[in-house]
This record gives structure tokens, C-alpha cells and sequence, in this order.
């Protein structure tokens, strides 16, 4: 019996050995940091294929940069140029002295939007504000300014958006400069102008590292809201700073009769970002899902719009909103 | 110290031994203590978290002639720290964390004041983390409701004129149907996005526990619990989770 003894006294004190069976850590050096975040890219990331992007050559030009003496800031830039070859802008590496990002999207395209011009000329003084909605009538056209995904709204600011919208002849949702925010704001405030329910967007997660593993499609019906809706035209001014969110919010739009885009294409963000870390702490974000519109097009890669127009610097500083006004000219 | 602390068990287990059974009748724990986990999860960093967690307890058993049966109810909060860099990782996450075991077992043999149980075992698991430092993966969790085995030991015996036990368990799951993240997210469809059952291979659970009771009276006792448990799940995201708890429990009888 001394033995059995002996057996569970080894038992119930020898097993407290998580340490050899849990996996080991990485180690915190400049290689292991490269590895995790190319491996972590390589299996999570949802765009390669999209964007005919070939990982494994991007690894074979960035790998012999990292060395064992490879400063932080070495390391950072390495990374950085690593991931501005994915060319996404909810790409991003996050330090504590710098973030990463690729603004590209929208840097290399016309600004299209200067909210001063429309403050001063077609907002006016007296605009109403409620919630993150700034809104007037122009010329019996509403008008409504909604800058941020991330600036919220109630139910009750958007029925007293829609009681004071009622009589006039169509809405105008202008939503650019809207990089993105809340995914479920871009839902609530799409359902308050459409008029019919339809099957507007399929989004895709990720189910394993291959480039082409992802899951059943989530499709997205919207209709109209049981809070109310806005039953007349509606377009949306959109330009390349709409993002993300927006992007998305557009996408959703661009499936209804009553709805016109106007201006400038989105500038895309169509994968919802999750974060990760590496083993020196720094984090990083990358797309993760795809999400498409019912006809099978990527909004990655942003929503052209119906009518395309451009802002002309020089009328947009004399207060010529040529956006905005093209809008008001198709509603009156 | 660690001398000491062996050479004091090792006397408990060779010590006089008592020829009744250690518990007969219904009880309630009821206690407080302290938990150190580590978890490695896929889904939340390349690297182990660790940290102190409190932990509250309580449950029920009944033990006759011939039946055990063990319910431990366990509730811990905490925080975890990245185990690399964590001078230069910023991030933590807040753990809250509950265990719901039970366990049926009959005696099997009994030899040399040793009784010894065997049965089935249900073995549950739920591991709730908030990440502090996330977005869109900001919530973590590990849910694993398992099924298996269970083998009990005890050893009823008297040191300095007080009535002692120690009770071994050793639980050994075998199959679980597990909640966790998916592959990139932890909920896709306002649902958890990855369930299912795993086994052995994908699944892996050890369960190892002592208590060592002092008998207050005919209703009371006092007890000592260190426990140890290790999971494993390799669907999707692995993880591995690694708990010491360590607590001290008052049992009423009634």
C-alpha cells in the first residue's frame, strides 16, 4: 500500500507541470517577430487572391532584411513595407512610436469634400443637429451630413431627422470624409432610407489558413425600418475617404431602386479588421472577412457611384459644392 | 520548505488509519481561494498569458456505503499578463471563469483504510476573456463541457488525536462539445462562431485534485483543496489552459 501511497502523493503534486505540456513561447527576437506576423498574415489575412498578391515571394524579398542586430526601428520599417504590399487600409502595425498604415485609398485621389464650403453654404448657421447627424433643407431637399460611423445616434434622433424630412421632394445622405466606425449604425441608418426588403450583402469569415477557405456566406436582408423610413429618392454623395463602415453603408444603398450614388468611387474596406500581437508586444490589424454585394462584386475594393463627379478645386474655394450640387439638381 | 511540505504529506499518508469510511451522509462546501492560470490560445496572442485569479466555491456531495457522488461548483476572477516582453506589452485581459464538475463513482476496492472509487465524471469548463487591447477580437472564451472518467481515493486517519481524511480525484475527460472562437473572430452572426464536439486527438483534459479534511464535529469539517487542471483543444484556434487552485472550504453536513 506504500506504493499507492506514494503513487498519489506523486499525483497530486508531480502534474502541476503545466509548463512541459503547454507549447512553448516564441522567442521575442527580431526573426520570431517577422515569423509570427507573416504566418498570422499568411493564414488570416482574406484579400491575397483578390488582390493577386503572392505572400510567399513578399516573405522571400522582406526575410533577409531581419537579422539578429536588427534595431526596433529597423524591424518597424521592415514590417511596414511588408504590409503596405498588401495595399489595405485596415492594415496596420501598431508600436509604441509609430502605426503603420497605408492611406493609399484615398491620398491619391481628388478630395472631393471640404466641409467649410458646405458649413458656410449649404449647411447654414441655423442647421439642426441630432445626435451625429447634421441636417437642414435646401431648397425643399433635405440634407444631411453624417461624418463618423463612430458618432452615434438614437431612434429618436433619426425620427426627428425623418419628421423634419417628410415633405420635401428627396434626401441627401452625404457621407463623404466618413472613414467608418460602428458596422451596426451603417445597418441601422441604411434601413432608414430604403423602401423595399431585399438581400443586399453576403459576407464571408475565414475558416482556415488556406487563401480560398472561408465558410457559408452570411446574407444580410435589409427593409425597411420598423421605426420608419424615408419613402422618397435618396442619394448619397460619396468620395474616396469613405471607408470601412461606409464603404459598406453604400454597399448596402447601391441594391435599391430609390437610391443613387453621387461623386466619387468609395475608397473600399470591405474586410471587417481583427487585431493580433506579436511577441514584443507590438500589435496589428488586418481584414479578415470578404463581403460582397448580391450581383458577386468585392467591396473591397469600393463602390463606384451612378453619377460620377468630381469637385473643381478652384469653385469648390469659391463655396461650389459642384458634388453636392449636382444632387440638389437632380431632386428639385 | 518543499522538504517539509513532503515529509508532513508523507506522514498524513502513513500515518494511523481509520478503518471507517471519510464522509457519510450529505454535505455542503462552501470555501475561498486562489487560482494561477496560464492559458496559450491561438485566437488571442503567440504567447502565454498568466495571472493571479480569486476564486469562490461551493457544491454538494453525499457519500453511503458503497456511492460517491461530488458536486463542485467553482467561480474565479482575475487578471493575465502576456509571459514575453511583458515590460513591453501593454495588453491584459480580464478573465472571469467558472468550473461545474460532477462526478458518480462507486467503491471498487477497499484495502488497508484506503477506499477507492470509480465513475463517470461530467466535466465543465467556461473561460470568458475580455482582451483590453482588442477591437473586433476583443472577447475570448473557451467553453468545453466534457464527459469521462473518474477515480477517487480516500484515506480516513487520525494525527495529534483529530479525525483527518485525504481525498485523491483524479478526472480524466474524454470527449467535449467546446465553444470558441472561430478562425478569426469569436462570433460571427451574433453566434459563437466555432462549436462542436472534439475527443481525444483534438481534445485533451486533466483533472487532478487533494483535499485533506479535518472533522470539526459531527457536522463540520474543514478543508484543504489543491487542485489542478489541464485542457487542451486543437480545433481552429489551439488552446491550452494550465489552473493551480488552492483554497480552503468549511463543509456542513446536513
Amino acid at each position: 500500500m506504500k506504493k499507492i501511497a506514494l503513487l498519489i502523493l506523486g499525483l497530486g503534486f508531480l502534474t502541476a507541470c503545466e509548463k512541459a505540456l503547454i507549447d512553448k513561447n516564441p522567442q521575442n527576437d527580431p526573426q520570431s517577430n517577422f515569423d509570427v506576423l507573416w504566418e498570422t498574415v499568411r493564414d488570416k489575412y482574406s484579400f491575397f487572391e483578390l488582390k493577386n498578391i503572392n505572400w510567399d515571394s513578399v516573405r522571400t524579398h522582406y526575410d533577409p532584411m531581419v537579422n539578429a542586430n536588427t534595431t526596433d526601428e529597423e524591424l518597424f520599417a521592415i514590417l511596414d513595407s511588408m504590409l503596405f504590399d498588401l495595399r489595405d487600409g485596415h492594415v496596420n502595425l501598431i508600436s509604441p512610436f509609430n502605426i503603420s498604415r497605408n492611406w493609399q485609398w484615398y491620398l491619391g485621389f481628388p478630395v472631393n469634400f471640404n466641409y467649410n464650403v458646405v458649413e458656410r453654404n449649404y449647411l447654414g448657421a441655423g442647421h439642426r443637429i441630432a445626435g451625429g447627424i447634421k441636417y437642414t433643407i435646401i431648397d425643399s431637399v433635405g440634407y444631411m451630413y453624417y461624418g463618423s460611423f463612430s458618432n452615434g445616434f438614437s431612434e429618436k434622433n433619426l425620427k426627428a431627422v425623418l419628421d423634419y424630412f417628410k415633405d420635401t421632394k428627396g434626401v441627401i445622405v452625404d457621407v463623404r470624409d466618413n472613414g467608418g466606425g460602428s458596422l451596426n449604425n451603417a445597418f441601422v441608418l441604411a434601413q432608414t432610407f430604403v423602401t423595399e426588403t431585399k438581400n443586399s450583402l453576403i459576407t464571408f469569415e475565414k475558416t482556415g489558413p488556406g487563401p480560398t477557405d472561408f465558410g457559408q456566406g452570411l446574407s444580410y436582408n435589409f427593409g425597411p425600418s420598423p421605426l420608419g423610413n424615408y419613402k422618397g429618392e435618396v442619394i448619397v454623395l460619396t468620395n474616396r475617404s469613405c471607408y470601412s463602415a461606409t464603404n459598406t453603408f453604400v454597399a448596402i444603398l447601391s441594391n435599391y431602386n430609390n437610391v443613387r450614388i453621387v461623386g466619387d468611387q468609395t475608397g473600399g474596406g470591405g474586410g471587417i479588421p481583427i487585431d493580433q500581437e506579436l511577441p514584443n508586444g507590438w500589435r496589428y490589424r488586418f481584414s479578415a472577412t470578404a463581403s460582397f454585394t448580391p450581383d458577386g462584386y468585392n467591396i473591397e475594393l469600393g463602390i463606384p457611384p451612378d453619377i460620377p463627379v468630381n469637385n473643381n478645386p478652384t469653385t469648390n474655394a469659391q463655396g461650389v459644392d459642384q458634388i453636392l450640387q449636382r444632387a440638389l439638381n437632380l431632386l428639385r | 520548505m518543499g522538504k517539509r511540505l513532503v515529509a508532513g504529506l508523507c506522514a498524513i499518508l502513513f500515518c494511523t488509519g481509520i478503518k471507517a469510511q471519510l464522509f457519510d451522509g450529505h454535505y455542503m462546501p462552501f470555501g475561498l481561494g486562489y487560482a494561477y492560470q496560464t492559458v496559450k490560445d491561438a485566437a488571442l496572442s503567440p504567447v502565454s498569458y498568466s495571472g493571479n485569479l480569486g476564486s469562490i466555491q461551493s457544491g454538494y456531495f453525499d457519500q453511503n456505503e458503497k456511492w460517491l457522488s461530488q458536486f463542485d461548483l467553482l467561480g474565479f476572477s482575475g487578471f493575465q499578463y502576456p509571459d514575453v516582453n511583458p515590460e513591453g506589452n501593454d495588453n491584459q485581459t480580464t478573465v472571469f471563469a467558472g468550473r461545474a464538475h460532477y462526478h458518480l463513482s462507486y467503491k471498487v476496492f477497499e484495502k488497508s483504510n484506503w477506499f477507492f472509487f470509480a465513475g463517470l465524471l461530467s466535466h465543465n469548463v467556461w473561460d470568458y476573456r475580455q482582451v483590453r487591447l482588442y477591437n473586433n477580437s476583443e472577447a475570448n472564451f473557451n467553453g468545453m463541457f466534457s464527459a469521462g472518467v473518474q477515480l477517487t481515493a480516500q484515506r480516513p486517519f487520525s494525527l495529534f488525536g483529530e479525525q483527518f481524511g485525504l481525498q485523491y480525484g483524479l478526472g480524466l475527460p474524454v470527449g467535449c462539445y467546446y465553444m470558441r472562437p472561430g478562425y478569426i473572430k469569436p462570433f460571427f452572426a451574433d453566434e459563437i462562431a466555432s462549436k462542436g464536439f472534439a475527443f481525444w486527438g483534438d481534445y485533451f483534459a486533466l483533472d487532478s485534485r487533494t483535499d485533506i479534511n479535518w472533522k470539526l464535529n459531527d457536522h463540520n469539517w474543514l478543508r484543504l483543496t489543491y487542485q489542478w487542471e489541464y485542457t487542451r483543444l486543437d480545433v481552429l484556434n489551439k488552446v491550452q489552459t494550465g489552473t493551480h487552485f488552492l483554497s480552503a472550504s468549511t463543509l456542513f453536513k446536513f
